[in-house]
């Protein structure tokens, strides 16, 4: 018992304060990015009346956008997607399905709804596709610019490969077929391609949470909050590390993880990078380091820029056993990503990708989870045993989630000045009762989620793609997709 | 670590961040009333003279002075809404409705606030003035516009640009010329599409860009002259198929697919074959399909033969077997 408690007050001498300083660095910096991302925000706001997006809409010198958007067993929701992407407002955008193997109607829907013929043409195979391709379906009316590619199933990443292949614009954004997308995001989102036509290469839309919105024929019309706390939780988690946390990153110029349900790129970059790696969990973070390095390494000038405003908006985990799935696929993508890019890492000839966004990553992405669980038992522990002064504990209680807690609230007030998404009373007092309740249960139980995930990694087993439940949308036309709908998330 | 943590640190350390978390708190529902507040207030003077600026829209131009006068009497506050509102409008709206609502905002004194702002020290506020002025683009508005375009800040030379493009003077002619230059901070497309909004007067405005020295300046003027339909620009653009840019050479074969010449068609197949780069040759390809199929039957088939795969895909004619169905 005695070398027992000597071994924890050597620990507790050790790790006692660098433990403090963490959480202390890790609140105050997304504290920073938070205060970066109003700035751009406040910058962005002020420039509304003359942002000059009515002008892109109405020149042909746009640069056209091919919309590629992978379906797995999408039967439901599908013609509504590919009605709400063809009715974005742009001059020149094209919409590529990439069927990847659907058991359902989904390929049947698409011909049918929308009439189109089989395109018998070799296509090009710029980028190695794995499932092999069944047919190309197109629509013979120019005012319906629809491809479907049908493909036996091969997951999401070689889908979109498949996809890229096939792309005849000069942009590429990729979207989940689950996904709703505001009205103008094409135009927004393009527009640092239009402002900089020679140096940007990727720009990434902020996603949102879509449940508890209301939904009709494909387009968010009335924002709210979920009724679960779990998707709650979530809504102002997006807040905090998606909308403010990629601002605060884009605005560093040190963005290096773009959201694969929302993400737009150059075409020819993304040929000359080889599209996404279909063998990597986390490939729109491995897409992005890939064109980084490419970049950096040809020592050629270039941007990826975040655009905060508007949206994408997708269907969030609604309870426990999808959300832990996903975070042990989210953290083991971190980890797969992070070590194949180590020797970016803290190294000087990558700028600030490599000495700020990387060792951020490690440190306070990848290791918060097995520093925050080591505190949650060690500390207890060492009260209960008297190795730990308790004024200690309270210190460090108070700077790991009352200041996350107060982190949490800034990044509402930088949402209430700015966007305004909530409107209504009750959904702001739902986002602080959920930053305050994040702290109590969901945050420890992430860690552990994503402990497993990383742990799952590094033994090497199988990746997991698991299951979502989606519940749907409240949409009156859509009615049918409200019940529980099993898919395969890839 | 005992005495650093002696008790009124820790007290002070609670105290602090638990005032600081209410603060924020407070802060969020004070940003929430205030909100509120603003909103109901401003949607509260908008009514006031919406149904008069909507009513000034439809208006016959004669009678729009009556409405400007009645406009005119409204406090400053309800000017101020209505300034919004029309600013609005204006954005949606063309022709006789468009000037209708000028007239209303000269009455509200936006023009010439636009016109001082100008010369304003904060860019954002000469920014939003060229806006405006482009938005109403009256005679005053160009001189102010044609200053604005050289402004030292380049997102107001950016907005101003856009603006000079609708006021369908010729005289916005060379200064967005100008604007072309890669060194100009202006993107070409803004610069270009409001020559485009320019058409008839810059269509052999154009002409020297063909030669000029910057490559931007050449590969939006070949783009332009598809569009545009310059007179003479078909021979030019077939030799901006040499340029030693490949943007260039992409906007030229672009280009030559819109402008329907016979004369292109040897050339365009040269580079659809030939070309190192693959973006011009599918650029190329995709031109030759643009063109009549009788002039380019012989070249299609010969495209058949091409390494690039892509050539092969943009030029292979579908769909080649419709009989096969989805099963």
């Amino acid at each position: 018992m005695e070398i027992a408690r000597g071994i924890l007050t050597t620990i507790f001498a050790i790790v006692a304060w660098p433990m403090l300083l963490y959480f202390l660095v890790i609140n105050t910096s997304y504290l920073v990015l938070i205060g970066l991302a109003s700035t751009n925000f406040a910058a962005y706001l002020r420039r509304t009346f003359f942002s000059g997006e009515r002008a892109v809409a109405g020149s042909p010198l746009s640069l056209g956008i091919s919309v590629v958007m992978p379906a797995y067993n999408e039967e439901m929701v599908i013609t509504t997607s590919v009605r709400s992407v063809l009715d974005l407002r742009y001059p020149d955008h094209e919409v590529i399905v990439v069927n990847d193997g659907s058991k359902d109607a989904t390929l049947q829907k698409l011909i049918e709804t929308f009439s189109l013929e089989l395109d018998a043409r070799e296509v090009p195979e710029r980028i190695p596709v794995r499932g092999a391709l069944r047919g190309v379906w197109r629509s013979n009316d120019p005012a319906i610019p629809l491809t479907v590619v049908d493909k036996e199933n091969s997951g999401r990443s070689d889908s979109l490969n498949a996809g890229i292949n096939i792309s005849a614009k000069d942009l590429v954004v990729m979207v989940d077929a689950d996904s709703l997308i505001d009205p103008d995001a094409l135009l927004t989102v393009s527009k640092p391609f239009a402002d900089d036509p020679e140096n940007v290469v990727a720009t990434g839309g902020v996603v949102r949470a879509v449940n508890g919105c209301r939904v009709s024929a494909g387009r968010v019309v009335q924002v709210g909050m979920p009724k679960e706390m779990v998707a709650r939780i979530q809504v102002v988690e997006y807040l905090r590390a998606f909308l403010l946390g990629r601002t605060g990153w884009s605005q560093l110029k040190a963005l290096i993880l773009i959201s694969g349900a929302f993400g737009m790129f150059r075409r020819d970059v993304l040929l000359e990078a080889g599209g996404l790696d279909p063998d990597c969990i986390g490939e729109d973070f491995e897409l992005v380091m890939r064109i980084h390095k490419k970049m950096i390494d040809s020592k050629r000038r270039y941007r990826v820029v975040f655009v905060a405003e508007p949206v994408s908006w997708t269907e969030v985990p609604p309870n426990l056993t999808v959300l832990a799935r996903q975070r042990r696929r989210w953290h083991r993508g971190l980890w797969e990503v992070l070590s194949q890019y180590r020797g970016m890492t803290l190294n000087p000839r990558y700028g600030r990708v490599g000495m700020i966004a990387l060792p951020f990553y490690w440190l306070f992405e990848l290791i918060a989870p097995a520093l925050e669980l080591s505190g949650l038992i060690l500390v207890p522990l060492g009260l209960w045993l008297g190795l730990v002064d308790p004024h200690y504990a309270l210190l460090l209680l108070l700077v790991s989630y009352v200041y996350a807690i107060f982190v949490s609230l800034v990044a509402l007030v930088v949402e209430e000045a700015s966007f305004h998404r909530y409107t209504k009373w009750r959904d702001l007092w739902a986002c602080i009762l959920a930053a305050v309740v994040e702290n109590f249960g969901y945050r420890q139980l992430t860690a552990i989620w994503r402990l497993q995930g990383w742990w799952a990694a590094l033994r090497g087993s199988a990746a997991e793609w698991g299951t979502m439940t989606r519940t749907g949308f409240s949409d009156e036309r859509d009615a049918a997709v409200t019940a529980a709908e099993e898919r395969l998330s890839r | 670590m005992q005495t650093l943590l002696a008790g009124p640190v820790v007290v002070a350390v609670l105290v602090g961040s638990t005032a600081a978390t209410a603060a924020v708190l407070l802060l969020l529902v004070l940003l929430r009333v205030t909100r509120k507040l603003t909103a109901r207030r401003a949607a509260a003077l908008e009514q006031r003279t919406r149904s008069l600026i909507l009513q000034a829209t439809v208006a016959e131009p004669d009678e729009v002075e009556s409405f400007a006068r009645e406009l005119n009497s409204h406090g400053r506050a309800e000017r101020a809404a209505a300034e919004k509102t029309i600013l609005g409008l204006l954005v949606e709206v063309q022709g006789e409705a468009a000037e209708s609502l000028t007239q209303l905002l000269e009455a509200c004194g936006t023009i010439d606030r636009a016109v001082k702002d100008a010369d304003a020290r904060d860019a954002v506020v000469r920014a939003r003035a060229a806006e405006v002025l482009g938005l109403t683009a009256g005679p005053q508005s160009l001189a102010p516009l044609l200053d604005l375009a050289v402004d030292p800040d380049v997102e107001v030379r950016i907005v101003a640009v856009r603006a000079l493009g609708r006021t369908g003077n010729p005289s916005a002619v060379r200064p967005l010329l100008n604007a072309l230059r890669s060194d100009s901070g202006v993107p070409t497309t803004v610069a270009a599409s409001a020559l485009l909004n320019l058409a008839e007067h810059s269509g052999t405005a154009i002409d020297d860009g063909f030669t000029d020295p910057d490559a931007a300046v050449r590969r939006t003027t070949a783009q332009l002259a598809g569009y545009l339909q310059s007179p003479g620009a078909s021979s030019r653009l077939i030799t901006l198929l040499g340029d030693s840019d490949a943007l260039v050479r992409q906007a030229a074969a672009r280009s030559l697919g819109q402008l329907h010449g016979s004369a292109a068609i040897q050339p365009l197949f040269h580079r659809a074959m030939n070309d190192a780069v693959p973006a011009v040759r599918l650029a190329a390809a995709h031109a030759l399909m643009q063109l009549p199929e009788a002039w380019t039957f012989n070249v299609r088939t010969a495209l058949a033969t091409s390494t690039d795969p892509e050539v092969r895909y943009a030029t292979a004619i579908w769909p080649q077997n419709t009989e096969v169905k989805a099963q």
